[in-house]
């Protein structure tokens, strides 16, 4: 899931904090959001375009982290609606909502630790490269 | 790039055999979904009941039940509807309202009676009402604006009396949502031309009350709680035409109708 390659460059305090806040930025905006999932989006993206001229250690962290965020978007967003849907419409509580809304359960949650993870990790200046992000953040972030 | 879609096809994959894999667990079944709304709507009604009856008086003169049951009689039974499954109550009430609440209690208020000019009018009204009830809307309606888990709460016998005055007032004093409306007026009108009931009395009834202005607010409890009276009266006007019925018979007449408003004492409005 995680892989920590080596850089070949040391990133210095600055970046460390700006890279890992970017994480912390998604797990606050997660937190005050629920259960609105393009809250969390929108935090992360104006603080992606807030540094996107930034270092590249700092802004391949903001891509990885914005990244992220838009595939939870996608899955948290058919919840959503097929919840409102059940409240005010006419569908029923099924098995299969009951078990996607299990399933995106388990998605954010592992994002949410994963998230957490990594802005510790990065902020002790180690590169983090999430499995499936990292390599589509590496497609997006030229050094 | 053909890492990453790779990676990318097994997250969805992932995602989607994990769903797969849930969905197989019978969290809920069809059955026990519908036995656990049946058992909480019998025992909400029972509780609501219970509080009408300590705050309000039940109209006992047959001459008037009579009527309101022969009304619900007709219509239920010309679209195969157990009469007996309405389970209808008169109360003393000068607000012309009449509201269906859960496990098929029918309200009929008093101020209802007497605010119509003749049976069918309240029969109309009534038929609407039987209409939410059949439906279920009375249900969604409270899963919608409670919630589940709060009358799983209240069915739990942990409700303060003020929760249940709430669930009280969102099922008497507010609409069901629009779509539900017309639902309900649509299904009044076909129960009346079934039942041989003239659907132009349900159809004057909602204008007549719709051009009721606020110096009698008693008047205003229907309207508030069914909005688009004037539209929906014309509505019902179309359905009427439509179906090319002219011949219908009346629930009681003009002077059985005043005879028995007299009898309650109900020509103060």
């Amino acid at each position: 899931m995680i892989v920590k390659p080596e850089l070949s460059f040391e990133p210095n305090d600055f970046e460390a904090e700006r890279a890992s806040n970017s994480y912390l930025m998604s797990v606050m905006a997660l937190i005050v959001g629920l259960p609105l999932p393009i809250v969390n989006l929108v935090a992360t993206l104006i603080f992606y375009l807030a540094n996107r001229k930034s270092t590249y250690f700092v802004r391949w962290h903001c891509t990885q982290a914005l990244l992220s965020q838009i595939t939870v978007l996608f899955m948290n967003s058919a919840g959503m609606w097929w919840t409102l849907s059940i409240l005010f419409d006419e569908m029923r509580i099924s098995n299969t909502y009951i078990a996607y809304i299990i399933t995106v359960l388990i998605f954010n949650l592992s994002e949410f630790i994963l998230t957490v993870y990594t802005a510790i990790k990065v902020r002790q200046r180690i590169h983090v490269e999430w499995w499936f992000w990292g390599g589509l953040t590496n497609l997006f972030c030229k050094a | 790039m053909g890492k990453v879609v790779g990676q990318f096809l097994l997250m969805i994959i992932g995602f989607f055999g994990t769903w797969f894999a849930l969905s197989q667990i019978s969290f809920v079944t069809d059955e026990k979904l519908a036995e656990m709304t049946a058992t909480n709507e019998a025992r909400l009604g029972d509780m609501m009941m219970e509080m009408i009856s300590k705050t309000e008086t039940e109209v006992k003169s047959d001459s008037v039940v009579a009527i309101v049951h022969e009304a619900n009689r007709r219509l239920c039974e010309a679209v195969g509807i157990d009469p007996n499954q309405i389970k209808i109550h008169v109360i003393y009430d000068s607000e012309v309202n009449a509201f269906a609440l859960p496990d098929s209690n029918l309200i009929v208020n008093t101020g209802l009676i007497a605010y119509c000019k003749n049976a069918d009018e309240m029969a109309g009204v009534m038929g609407h009402e039987i209409g939410h009830i059949a439906q279920g809307h009375v249900m969604t309606k409270l899963v919608k604006e409670v919630g589940l888990a709060m009358l799983g709460v209240l069915v739990g016998g942990n409700s303060g009396s003020e929760v249940m005055l709430e669930v009280f007032k969102t099922l008497t004093s507010s609409s069901f949502d629009r779509s539900q409306e017309r639902e309900a007026d649509r299904l009044a009108v076909d129960y009346m031309l079934k039942a041989n009931l003239d659907p132009e009395h349900l159809a004057n009834f909602m204008f007549r009350l719709s051009q009721e202005d606020s110096a009698f607010p008693e008047y205003l409890e229907w309207v508030s709680t069914h909005p688009d009276s004037k539209d929906r009266s014309a509505d019902i006007l179309k359905l009427r035409n439509e179906s090319g019925k002219t011949e219908f018979e009346s629930l009681a007449t003009e002077e059985e109708w005043e005879s028995l408003k007299t009898r309650l004492n109900l020509n103060y409005l």
